[in-house]
């Protein structure tokens, strides 16, 4: 049977169109992953070594238990946000003559072998390996204990869509975690300590094992009575009666046709799950900053300085925009016959970019902290985008040409319907053109005039606007039906 | 109105659409019939510029096509789901087209009543978003978006499919009414022979891309339709 459902799979990647270029990205990524994978099995086995260093009063082991719990729940967010169950898939299987036991069984074993289950093999079980090659545990406890690992990421696996599909759920797991972290706070009671040595206890006394496996099996046995339950079109299947969002925004209304298309990117992003996922991703970016300003070693690195300042405005450009026009693929044809110019169109997206970036300078005023150097850089570099990087994204978002599905989750390595190599090619000028600009300004003057630069170019981009969307308004109507086929085709 | 002058579409080597000489009058109700694969939405297509011809030109009131977009302002279409906005309510996307063409708000509402026996009360003030709405209403708000602002000319692809019948017969009368008030002209394809004999005064048979009938309609239409179409 999986093998019907693996054939499936594969017939439907080979015959998309653009197969080639799918393909090298696949295989691209495939690198990334295994490369990913070799770096945490690496660094998982040094890693043991490291811990063992550092605090000689405590075994290795114990301190990954202490901290196992943040690990799970950080899994459990990400998880939250991007783990899906294919739905569509059993919708398709349904009427066909496979009972229903089995297509659920199916859609249960496969998310078992998720990537997301993959750390405890990556990740723990070097780690276990180096513990037992050492000779120092005893290798069946160790085994207990790395079991106890894999059984409580496939706990987590079948928690997170009991959790999905059913709001209240999440509700009570919030509470919980809540309390627990109240108590935590307060010293009423360490948690984090208790589940630590719940996990040590596991490997001094396998028999400990038996609640974990008692636990996977209870959310197994929970999971697929709920989806057999589920299993109707109108049930789990279905999305439900959706709440309106965004209905007001009449402010926008004396904007005109900027207004109108500005209106509908602010409900495009609230109303549907995808954007609204890349968006929530581009608020990371204005973290990006702490990992660069922190240590001293790059105090001095302004390069490294730029590139992050750059990263910090950017991020909805670089999430949100390099979909540019992709998240209009569903009825692009519209757009097309309708009486908008590109002209219009492409203001109306870069105003977006615009206020965006904005709204990220006001949000990156704590940055003040590590100086008026580094705001200052922040500052250039936005300035950098708002001249000159929403052009880039817009230009490099129409040869991407993938269309988009607004209403469905993306997948964690499986984001590459709307990927492309054309994409990779311009994060050269995109994130290298500030970097150069200032690098040189530094170089031939000083550092102050190099972010002077950076910023004036921006400004530069502004004053040339009228030309600028001219040229990427050729762009656009150049690549016009050739984009149509590629988004009507897919879709 | 519209004229086509040599007008072909070729993918990969195969024709498929192929019109040496085609004129269609204002204000006129033009039906398109053809079996599945005829050609009937790459005509549409053509006509809207969504798609490259081959060879040859269409002009829309003397404009051509591929060329120049002035025509834009004076056409409006609908062509199945490419041409709806999932995530806006039926009032919103009345309202988002009503900007582009320049029909005031105000105006949009009061002329939107004319249509509430069509709507039922199932699309207007449902709160829903129109990808949650059944695909007969949602067909009912792009081809009624397609009427905001006097368009003179309307390009529906299949407007009479996934209606109820109620629907079916109000829609006829619609198109009827607002194309003699309005001396709009209509560019309509369908499979349902019946229905296009009885709202389009001319109707042109398509078959693998090329014109086979090209009918003034009169009583014995259906008929002859109907034995070309009987296998």
């Amino acid at each position: 049977m999986t093998g019907i459902f693996l054939e499936l799979k594969w017939k439907q990647f080979s015959r998309a169109p653009q197969f080639g270029a799918k393909l090298a990205v696949k295989v691209l990524i495939g690198f990334f992953i295994i490369y990913f994978s070799l770096a945490a099995i690496f660094f998982s086995g040094i890693s043991f070594f490291l811990l063992e260093k550092q605090f000689p009063d405590q075994t290795p082991l114990s301190i990954v238990n202490d901290h196992f719990l943040y690990y799970f729940v950080f899994g459990f967010i990400v998880r939250y946000f991007f783990q899906t169950l294919p739905s569509t898939e059993i919708q398709q299987l349904l009427i066909t003559p496979m009972p229903k036991n089995k297509i659920i069984l199916n859609t249960i074993i496969r998310s078992t072998f998720s990537f997301f289950n993959s750390s405890p093999i990556f990740y723990f079980l070097p780690f276990a390996i180096v513990f037992i090659l050492k000779g120092e545990g005893n290798v069946f406890g160790v085994l207990s204990w790395w079991l106890s690992l894999q059984m409580i990421t496939w706990t987590s696996n079948n928690l997170i869509f009991l959790v999905n599909k059913n709001s209240s759920a999440l509700k009570a797991i919030i509470v919980t975690a809540i309390c627990l972290y109240g108590l935590q706070k307060f010293n009423f009671y360490n948690f984090f300590t208790l589940f630590g040595s719940a996990l040590d206890n596991i490997y001094s006394n396998p028999l400990w094992l038996i609640p974990v496996i008692f636990a996977l099996a209870t959310t197994y046995l929970l999971l697929f009575k709920f989806l057999i339950k589920e299993c109707y079109l109108d049930k789990s299947l279905s999305k439900g009666k959706e709440k309106i969002l965004g209905e007001k925004l009449t402010f926008l209304n004396r904007f005109g046709t900027l207004g109108a298309l500005i209106k509908n990117d602010i409900r495009l992003i609230i109303r549907n799950v995808r954007p609204r996922q890349v968006v929530l991703m581009s608020f990371l970016f204005l973290f990006y900053g702490i990992i660069f300003f922190t240590p001293d070693i790059y105090k001095e690195m302004g390069t490294l300085l730029i590139f992050a300042s750059i990263f910090i405005t950017g991020g909805f450009m670089m999430t949100f925009g390099q979909y540019i026009p992709s998240w209009d693929s569903e009825y692009y044809s519209l757009l097309m016959v309708q009486n908008l110019s590109y002209r219009k169109y492409l203001e109306s997206k870069l105003i977006l970019m615009i206020i965006a970036t904005l709204i990220a300078c006001v949000l990156a005023t704590p940055y003040l902290y590590y100086g008026l150097k580094i705001y200052s850089m922040i500052i250039a570099g936005a300035f950098f985008n708002m001249g000159l990087g929403g052009y880039i994204t817009l230009i490099s978002g129409v040869l991407n040409k993938s269309p988009l599905k607004l209403n469905v989750k993306a997948k964690a390595f499986e984001n590459t319907q709307a990927f492309s190599i054309t994409q990779f090619l311009f994060v050269l000028p995109k994130m290298g053109l500030p970097v150069l600009i200032y690098w040189l300004g530094q170089l031939l003057f000083t550092e102050r005039i190099g972010i002077l630069l950076l910023g004036l170019s921006g400004v530069l981009g502004i004053i040339l606007n009228g030309f600028l969307i001219s040229q990427i308004e050729g762009v656009y109507k150049k690549h016009k039906h050739k984009t149509l086929e590629a988004y009507n085709t897919n879709n | 109105m519209i004229k086509i002058q040599d007008l072909t579409k070729t993918y990969t080597g195969k024709t498929v659409l192929n019109i040496p000489k085609l004129k269609i009058e204002k204000g006129s109700c033009f039906g398109l019939v053809g079996n599945n694969g005829a050609g009937k939405t790459t005509l549409f297509s053509l006509l809207l510029d969504l798609v490259e011809p081959t060879s040859g030109e269409i002009l829309n009131q003397e404009i051509n096509v591929s060329n120049d977009e002035s025509w834009k302002a004076k056409t409006s279409a609908f062509i199945d789901s490419i041409f709806i906005i999932g995530y806006l309510t039926p009032e919103e996307y009345f309202e988002f087209i009503a900007e582009l063409r320049g029909v005031e708000n105000v105006t949009l509402k009061d002329w939107l009543e004319q249509f509430s026996s069509f709507f039922k009360d199932e699309v207007l003030n449902q709160k829903k978003y129109i990808r949650d709405l059944s695909k007969g209403n949602q067909k009912k708000v792009g081809i009624i978006a397609s009427f905001i602002g006097l368009p003179e000319l309307v390009i529906l692809d299949e407007p009479f499919s996934n209606l109820d019948p109620s629907s079916q017969i109000l829609l006829k009368k619609l198109i009827q009414d607002f194309s003699s008030d309005n001396k709009t002209t209509f560019l309509i394809s369908s499979h349902d022979l019946s229905h296009i004999t009885e709202v389009c005064n001319r109707i042109v048979l398509l078959e693998k891309g090329e014109i086979i009938k090209d009918i003034e309609t009169n009583e014995a239409t259906l008929k002859e339709l109907e034995t070309y179409f009987t296998l």
